[in-house]
Order: structure tokens, then sequence, then C-alpha cells
């Protein structure tokens, strides 16, 4: 009895002075380079209140030990939304109705489909809800993406080649630039336009699809690819959606981390509630042309450091908080599993894992985010690089662009296969 | 001093592409800033920019051909230089393009080897002007410049106007043509395995695209061919003069110095215009396009010399002008008749084998054949038949997720087409040809049948591709089996084999004379050489090394 009381006293004062140990760790400065030579100094200092080992979620710390990722820290800053958007989130409340039997939505006009402060850890449909929510128009009613070229990046070799390419998507549901909310007779929810520019080889290469407005995802996409050299579009599968963009390693399901409507995945699970640290304030100058065909023209990657593929030095991380949704994607997907880590205020992913078929790390997902204005004045929080990792290669292509929102002048006509063979000259 | 200019631009063309694809490298390496106003491209309201290639072709003959003397296996057939300049001007609301390309072949000792047996046999053709490769390299303004057109709307964008010299492909149709028949093809320097944007002959065309999705669902476009070409760029090229991609038995036989090329023939004139509506609109999520389209006949067709007892002399009995008699005296005049077609094309995707379908369907009412003289030395000599004509074509994609097999980045397309031609009120007392010097008798279906696969290695830098086709009439086909490599931005290399088999149904070389030529250059008389039988013995390999820029 003793015993226990003795042992039941220790542990209670272990508490008590542990408590206060960690209230007291010591706060890591604004400006540190978390890297391999100084993880174990900060791992278990804090940051903003928060014990830094705690903001390293996934593979970051095995990135960091391993393969020469450094983390330049600077303090979080809130990123508020376009007041529209946030309005017609609340709207969203009243109309917006989730059918668990199939895990669709109906009633969504515009904004969010579901306020994530109404998310709850316990709802089994939080993950769903989470991704219905990155699924709408988040940035702007028009992607412009805006002089956009993937970087061919070996982690030994560094840059091997470079592909540019012209895109633009096209919402015509849940649009906030001033003009009609829908567009069209309502079957459709984006339109999608990218066509390669350089190197000469594929030049004219160029995809047109269209997403349907089918909560089921049972419709399958519209895709057609433009082959110059034959001069025609000919007709793609349904199922291009889970292809890779050209001979890159990100495929287009991995457009914003996670481009699939969640009912085109297994399933979906909302696994935490997290802060991290990630990019939200990348720079504003992304792409250079000045220095064109060289890797200046990318200042946000640091291509002149090995393994050349990761987030240039004076991109700054900071704590963000974040959902972690993991999705099962259906059997024909090249991965057995994507784990994304997406902003909790607003949908904004900022980091994901996949998995190939044998359940294997096989790829991650950096991507840079910040914020623009559109021309029509929309506050978007956009990406404007994307790391996508291959671990297996130990390659990556790395997108930067000069992301653009609501680009003036851009209407539903102008993202067309038309269009696209118009480009594509 | 036309010989001399010649010497000059072959001398310069060499230099330019070889050299060039050295230069090239050099110069582009350097790690300077471009300048910020050079960006170009779609989107720029002012822009310029000049892109391309410098490439270089050798093709490997992997057999003896009858015609020659020599032993021609593992000679080169072919070593070509091109320089491709795409320049795309941006000028506020008209856009331009210019597409230019310069040739130069080096004239290989199997070709040295058909010219000599030019010489002997039929000297003094037109096609050539004295200098054999003439056929294969850039001797003219309108050769060098391509493609040149503007781009604009009109109607707040309702009307898409293309102007100028341009390619304009209609249809669905791999490797044969069913609805794309706007334009004739240069079969002379390659055949089947390029790029077909490479060997199409483009027109100055009036291209009209009206937009009439919010009134309609669909899209018109409409062109006229106003008929300011040249008349060697209308029709497709047989390579007649003779050189490496004319059919056996003929290499070395240049057909110009006995026939001759004639655009001005009444049914069908270059001056004359030709032009074509295609609606393309969509049902559900199912395309469809359906067209009228007037235009030259792709394939060149013999009218003969009536009047000339050359035929005669070769077993061709009573012979029959098509229209107005041949301008060409000894044989006759091949000519492009102008014919009409209706066409009809479709394409959707089918979730439940995951594969998209494709089809089309063209209706030729009237299209000419040569026929007749089957036994003879110039098999359909006798003249011109028309007969109603039905192309389909129905072909099948699929992706094949062949990665944990094979390591592929990517699902390889895969596609199965069936191609056919069905002449409608066949009969086989018409004695209908497929083409003027080949005997056997066109059937009522001509059907092929294609394969082929696209594997996608590393990222796209290893790109094999396979092709199979037959012909499911008579027999043959052909196989080719290519990769591309890719090196860095600038750098492709590609090796391809074109494989032949044939049902051992060739026509023959005739007898050689004391002096090396032939007893009858026309070859053995023959009832049964199909398309496949007229490439049996040219499997070969060909490297083609890029530099682009």
């Amino acid at each position: 009895m003793y015993k226990k009381i003795l042992a039941t006293s220790v542990v209670s004062l272990g508490l008590l002075v542990g408590a206060p140990l960690s209230a007291v760790a010591e706060e890591m400065p604004e400006g540190t380079i978390i890297s391999a030579e100084n993880l174990d100094q900060v791992i278990d200092m804090t940051f903003e209140g928060k014990r830094v080992g705690d903001m390293l979620p996934g593979k970051y710390e095995w990135m960091i030990r391993n393969h020469h990722l450094k983390i330049p820290v600077r303090h979080s800053e809130p990123v508020p939304m376009d007041e529209k958007y946030m309005t017609w989130t609340q709207k969203s409340k009243e109309t917006v109705k989730f059918n668990p039997s199939d895990r669709t939505v109906s009633g969504w006009e515009a904004g969010m489909f579901f306020d994530p402060q109404d998310i709850k850890m316990d709802d089994p449909y939080a993950g769903d809800k989470l991704i219905w929510n990155l699924r709408g128009p988040t940035y702007g009613a028009t992607m412009d993406l805006r002089h956009i070229s993937w970087v061919f990046l070996d982690a030994t070799k560094g840059m091997e080649r470079i592909q540019r390419w012209w895109a633009q998507r096209y919402y015509m549901e849940g649009r906030l630039d001033g003009g009609p909310i829908s567009e069209g007779d309502g079957t459709i929810l984006q339109k999608t336009v990218l066509v390669a520019t350089y190197p000469q080889d594929i030049k004219g290469l160029g995809i047109f699809s269209i997403r349907y407005n089918d909560p089921t995802a049972k419709t399958p996409d519209d895709t057609w690819a433009y082959l110059k050299s034959v001069r025609r579009a000919r007709r793609l599968t349904g199922n291009a959606w889970m292809d890779p963009i050209g001979g890159t390693v990100q495929l287009y399901d991995d457009w914003d981390i996670w481009d699939a409507v969640p009912t085109k995945y297994k399933s979906t699970k909302l696994i935490g509630r997290e802060w991290i640290f990630a990019i939200a304030h990348a720079p504003l100058m992304t792409v250079d042309l000045t220095y064109k065909n060289t890797i200046k023209e990318f200042p946000a990657v640091g291509m002149d450091i090995p393994p050349h593929f990761f987030p240039a030095p004076q991109v700054q991380w900071e704590p963000r908080e974040v959902w972690v949704i993991e999705g099962i994607p259906p059997d024909e997907h090249p991965y057995s599993q994507k784990t994304v880590w997406m902003e909790v205020d607003y949908p904004r992913p900022y980091y994901g894992e996949a998995l190939d078929q044998n359940g294997k790390f096989w790829k991650s997902f950096i991507f840079q985010n910040r914020r623009d204005v559109g021309d029509d004045g929309y506050l978007a929080t956009m990406p404007v690089v994307g790391h996508i990792i291959d671990w297996k290669a130990e390659f990556s292509t790395t997108w930067s662009s000069n992301m653009k929102a609501n680009p003036a002048g851009v209407e539903a006509d102008d993202v067309t296969l038309k269009k696209l063979i118009s480009i594509a000259k | 001093m036309k010989k001399y200019n010649s010497n000059i631009l072959k001398a310069a063309g060499f230099l330019l592409c070889f050299g060039g694809t050295v230069a090239t490298g050099s110069v582009m390496a350097a790690d300077e800033p471009a300048c910020d106003t050079c960006t170009g491209g779609f989107g720029e309201d002012w822009s310029f920019a000049v892109s391309g290639y410098a490439r270089t072709y050798f093709g490997v003959g992997l057999e003896d051909h009858a015609e020659t003397p020599e032993n021609d296996q593992f000679d080169f057939t072919m070593a070509r230089a091109t320089l491709l300049l795409d320049t795309d001007i941006y000028t506020g609301p008209v856009s331009w393009k210019i597409v230019s390309r310069f040739d130069r072949e080096l004239q290989t000792d199997y070709l040295d080897s058909l010219e000599s047996m030019t010489k002997l046999t039929s000297n003094n053709g037109t096609a050539t002007r004295g200098q054999y490769l003439d056929q294969y390299n850039t001797d003219h303004i309108q050769e060098f410049f391509r493609e040149y057109y503007a781009d604009f709307a009109l109607f707040d964008g309702k009307l898409n106007m293309r102007v100028g010299k341009q390619q304009l492909v209609w249809g669905e149709s791999d490797f044969f043509q069913a609805m794309d028949l706007v334009h004739g093809f240069d079969y002379r320097w390659r055949l089947f395995f390029e790029n077909n944007e490479d060997w199409r002959k483009p027109l100055f065309l009036v291209n009209f695209d009206l937009d009439l999705y919010d009134e309609l669902g669909g899209s018109l476009n409409f062109f006229v061919r106003p008929g300011l070409d040249r008349d060697d760029d209308v029709g497709s090229n047989f390579n007649i003069e003779g050189g490496r991609w004319i059919p056996h038995p003929y290499r070395g036989v240049d057909f110009t110095a006995f026939t001759q090329y004639n655009a001005d023939h009444t049914d069908g004139s270059q001056d004359d215009p030709t032009f074509g509506f295609r609606w393309n609109s969509d049902i559900g999520s199912i395309g469809y396009s359906v067209a009228y389209l007037r235009t030259f006949n792709p394939a060149p067709i013999m009218n003969p010399a009536v009047n000339s007892a050359t035929p005669g002399a070769f077993g061709v009995g009573a012979m029959n002008s098509f229209g107005e008699v041949a301008q060409n005296g000894v044989l006759g005049d091949w000519i492009y008749p102008h014919i009409n077609v209706f066409g009809v094309s479709a394409n959707g995707y089918a979730p439940i084998i995951d594969s998209t379908l494709s089809a089309e369907v063209a209706f030729i009412p009237n299209k000419p054949y040569n026929f007749g003289a089957l036994g003879s030395s110039l098999p359909g000599w006798e003249g011109v038949k028309t007969k109603d004509t039905l192309v389909t074509m129905f072909r099948i994609d699929k992706e094949f997720k062949w990665g944990k097999y094979l390591g592929t980045n990517r699902p390889s397309l895969s596609s199965v087409q069936l191609f056919d031609t069905w002449i409608l009120d066949h009969k086989d007392s018409d004695e209908i040809v497929e083409f003027a010097s080949f005997g056997a008798q066109k059937r009522e279906h001509t059907a092929y049948l294609t394969i082929f696969s696209l594997l996608n290695f590393k990222r796209d830098t290893i790109n094999p591709t396979f092709v199979v086709g037959t012909d499911l009439s008579n027999g043959g086909g052909f196989g080719i089996a290519a990769v591309e490599l890719v090196f860095g931005d600038d750098w492709r290399v590609k090796l391809e084999a074109d494989l032949w088999w044939s049902d051992g149904d060739e026509k023959k070389v005739s007898a050689s004379t004391a002096a090396g030529g032939k007893v009858n250059p026309l070859g053995v008389s023959e009832n049964s050489a199909s398309l496949f039988d007229w490439f049996a013995d040219d499997n070969q390999l060909v490297l083609k090394v890029t530099r682009q820029f």
C-alpha cells in the first residue's frame, strides 16, 4: 500500500515538475534554418509555443536527416480568404446536404461546401467533406497557370530538362468573379487546357479535359489530346485523370496534391488536426523569365543545392494548423494511398505523400503557396510551386508558375478544345 | 548557272544542317539571360519566338534490290539533313506563323546507282530538271516556306480565321486517309513512318471556324482553297521520278521521261477552287463531325495518251481518255481528278471496357480508278472508271498499365484499327487496279488492320514504339520497331526498323541488256502485285538525330 502511494506520488511529482519544464522549453528564434546539422538541438525547442519536432509531419524528419532538406523558419501570419468566398461558405450551411449513403453533396453554389469550423474529428465523413471543399474553386473562378514549367531534377545530377506549358482552368460552378455564379447548363464543374510550348518535340502537345458536375463521379471526364505532329485531337480514356502529366512524375490527380472529387476515391478519412511547418508565403517571383533556360529562372527552387529539388533557401516555412486526410484511390490508380496536410481554415494543401501499390512510400509533394490578388480584386491563396518528388527514382519534376487568379478577359469559350487546337500550332 | 547555284545550295545546306546541329548546341548552352521580351508564346500580346531543329536522317537498306546491278544490302539509301524554323509572332489581335524548312541530301552510292539506271532506261525526265536530288532537296521558295498564315478573330471571337499556307486535317484515321483529304502527301523522301505533318503538302487556304456552341451546340469549320498554289502542291507524290521510294520494280525508272503530272486537267485543275464544310458537335459525351469536301483525288490517276502508239507496244489495247486528251504524247498524264467526299466521324469513351472508340465513314461518289490491261506492262492504262466508294474506319484505343511488369512510367497507349475501302458496285469485269502500273485487281473490299503500342520508360526518355499492319484482302504487311531516346532539352535520337512482308506476288524486274539497262524497264507483266508487294524488298534501318532549339 505504501509502495503504491509512493509510486503515485512520484508519478504525480513528475507530472507537476514535467509540465512546467515543457512550458519553459527554449523558443527557437525566427530565422533558424532547421537542417540535419541542428535538428537534434532544435527538435525539442518550441516555436510559437509548439514543439518543433511535432511540426515535422510525415517524412519531413527523414528528408531533413537523410536528404538535406532545410527549413528556414518565419513566424506565421494569418491569410484571410476573400470575403465573398467566406460569405458563400456561410450560405452553404443552409443549402448543402451531405448524403452518407454515397458520399455525395447537393445544394452547393459557391464558397466552401462545408464550414471547416463545423468539422469534427469524430465525423466519419469529415475527410469527404474537407476534400469536397478542396475540389470547389478554391483560388479563383479561373486559374491562369502563367509561365508554368516542369523542371526535371535528378537528386544527383540536378537539372535534366525543362518542359514549358500553357495552362488554364475554368470553373463553370461556384464562380465568384462578379459574373454569374454558374455558367452553362450546370453539367460541367470545370474545364482545363494544358498545352506544351517547349521543347520543340512536345510543342503543340496538349490536353483538354472536362470534369462533369456529377457528385457521384460516375460520369467519366471527357479528355482529348491534341497531337501537333499529326495535327489532330484524339479522344483519351476517361481514366486519364490518374495518368502522369507528360513524362513528369506528377499525375493529373496530383494537380493540387489532390485533384479528384472524394467520390472518385474508394474512401477518405480525417486522421488528424495538427500544426506543421508549411510554405504559405512563397516568394512573389517564382518564374523569372529574365533568366530563361537557366536555373535562375526558378528562384524558389534550390536547383543548385543537392538534391536540387527542394525549396530554395529564400523560401520560408511557418507554422500552419492543418487537417490530415488520408485517401484510398481506386484499385487501378498508381497509388494505394494518398495523404494530404491541408490548412484548417480553408482548403489549401501544403504537403502530401503517396504510397505505391505495395504500400511502400513513393512520392512526397511539397507545395509553395502565396496570396494573389485577381484582376477583379479577388483575394486568392494559391500554389505557385509544386515539388513532386519520386523517392524511388530520387527524381523530381518540380513545377513553377507565376499563377494568376481570375485573369481579366478569360471566358468559358477560351478554355475549350478549339482553343487548345488554336494554341497548339 | 542552275547547276552552280544548286551546288552552292547543296554545300550551304549541309554546312547549315550538319554544322548547325553542333553550333546550336554551343550557342544555346550559353548560360546567359535571354531578353525578357522574348518570352514568346500564346497569351503574350506582342512577342516573337523562333524554335525549331536541325536534324539528320540516315537510311540503310537491309536487302538487295533487283533493279540495280550492285548488291545494295546495307547501303545508305538516305543521308538527309533538315533545318526547320518554327516562328510565332504575336501582334495584338493577329498572330502569325511561319514554318520554314530547308532539306539537303547527299547522293549516296545507292542513289548514284539509281541515277545510273535512270540514264540507261529513262533519261531526260522532266520532274528532276536534270538534278537527281531535286526530288528530295529544297529548291523552291514555296518548298522552303512550308507554312505561313495569320490567325485572327472577328465578331467578338465568334468567327476565327486562319488565312495563308497551312495544313488542315480532318478525320480520325491513323496511317490511311478517309477524311484527311484536304492535302496530298509527299511520299518521295520517306513514306509511311514519319510524323505526317512533315510530309503533308501545305496549301493556301482561307479557313473559317464559326463558333455556334451557344446557338446550336457546335462549330462550323469551312475552308476555301482559292487555287493560288503551285501545280506541284496538289495531290500526293508517289516518287514516279524513280527514286528510292518508287514501288518495286521501278527503282531507277523515271516515269517523268514518258509521263507527266498535269495539274491543269479540266477535271482536276489546280486553278479551280476546292472547299469543304465540317460540323463539329457532340451528343452527350459522344463527339461527332459531319463533313463535305471537294478536293483532289489523293493518288495520281493515269490519263493515258490515247493518240500514242507507245502503250500499244507494251500490250495495252484500247485506251480511253478521262476528259481531255493527255498532254504527254508518250504514255500519258498523271492527274488528280476532283472528288466529292461526304464524311461522318464519331468518338467516345466506353467506361465498361475503359477504351476509346472512334469511327469514320467517308462516301466518295464516282471516285476515279485506273483499269484494264492487267496482263500488260502497263496495267491500268486502258483509262479511268469511276466508282462509288465507301471508306470505313473503326478503332479501339486502350491504355494498358504495364508499369508493374515492364517498368513503363505511364500507361501505354495501344490501338487497333480496321480500315476498309469498299467499291460499292464492284465487278471483276471492271478490272480496276489500285495504282496504274500494277496488275492486281482491286477487290471489292480492301481492308487494312493496324495495331500499335507506345511505351514510355524513365520519364519519357526512352520511348519504344511498335506498329504492325496487314492487308487482310491481299496479304502482306509491315512492322515497325522504333525507339526514341531523349537527352535533356536539346537532343533526340531515334532508331527505327521498317520491315515489310509480302505474299510473294511482287512484280519482277525484267532481264538486263548488255548495256546494263533492262529489256523492259516496266518489269515483267503480272496481275497480282498489291500494296505490300510494292515494298517487299524495302526492309531498312533509319537513324534520326535531332538537335532542337
